[in-house]
């Protein structure tokens, strides 16, 4: 029953997504950002991911999308952009390469994909076992980089030019 | 819970397509916010593939991978934004093409 919504989240994603890049506005396309972002988490809460969907949605409209709109306005860049070329041309050459590298990318991943599906779910408390045991190094230095990053900011922010 | 509605081959496909959708906003854009951002999509399309796997293995490891991913985009996030903030204080613009210190 949860197909159609499933694939609507993902359609809504992707949606986002190309509005992201192709909105010209900074504050629609942090807009933008969020909801796919949000699109994203609601795929995952549909596919039955425990754990994952509010971790999206937390660090995803939360902090990224929060952050990065507060920027925006804060540089108020709708102004400071306006009259300018926004979108470079000789890279936009490269739109056909970037075409067969998302059909590359899509070969190989669906290459690797399992082609049967699991009878059973991961529950939260094996997600949260593997955060701590499988994988604890790459978690402890992702925290760690965002406690530097966040020092690093207010470092940065905070000196005068 | 049986994992029955996983829509596996569309689910795989909009994660490629974040993926490309997030490289073609780094290289066509000259801003450096939406630069940022097609980097934040990008890692959000790993991160569903990796959530995808996981749930179509039935595998708890690539959910925490998943985890991993995004909290590597919040400290992205926090960087792009301070590099933003930071550029635009000294320069009074965001727009990567007009940073030719370095250019020979």
């Amino acid at each position: 029953m949860t197909s159609w919504i499933l694939d609507l989240c993902l359609a809504a994603a992707v949606l986002a997504a190309v509005g992201v890049v192709a909105l010209e506005n900074p504050v629609r396309s942090t807009s933008a950002l969020v909801t796919c972002f949000g699109a994203v988490a609601a795929a995952l809460a549909a596919l039955g991911a425990p754990v994952l969907p509010g971790v999206a949605l937390w660090a995803g409209v939360g902090a990224v999308g929060l952050l990065l709109l507060v920027t925006v306005l804060l540089l108020n860049l709708s102004v400071d952009e306006r009259g300018r070329r926004i979108v470079r041309l000789l890279p936009a050459l490269a739109l056909p390469a970037l075409a067969v590298v998302g059909a590359g990318l899509f070969a190989i991943v669906w290459e690797a994909a399992p082609h049967s599906a699991a009878s059973m779910l991961p529950d939260a408390n094996a997600v949260a076992l593997a955060v701590t045991d499988d994988l604890t190094l790459p978690v402890a230095v992702s925290l760690t980089a965002l406690a530097f990053a966040i020092v690093a900011a207010l470092v940065l922010v905070r000196r005068r030019a | 819970m049986p994992s029955a509605d996983l829509d596996l081959p569309f689910t795989l496909l909009a994660a490629c397509a974040l993926v490309v959708i997030g490289l073609a906003g780094m290289l066509l854009r000259r801003s450096l916010l939406v630069t940022v951002m097609g980097v934040e999509l990008c890692l959000l399309g790993a991160a569903l593939a990796f959530s995808a796997y996981a749930i179509a293995r039935g595998d708890p490891v690539g959910l925490a991978a998943g985890v991993v991913i995004l909290l590597v985009g919040a400290v992205w996030a926090v960087i792009g934004s301070a590099l933003a903030l930071t550029l635009f204080r000294r320069r009074g613009t965001v727009n990567i093409d007009e940073l030719r210190e370095l250019r020979g």
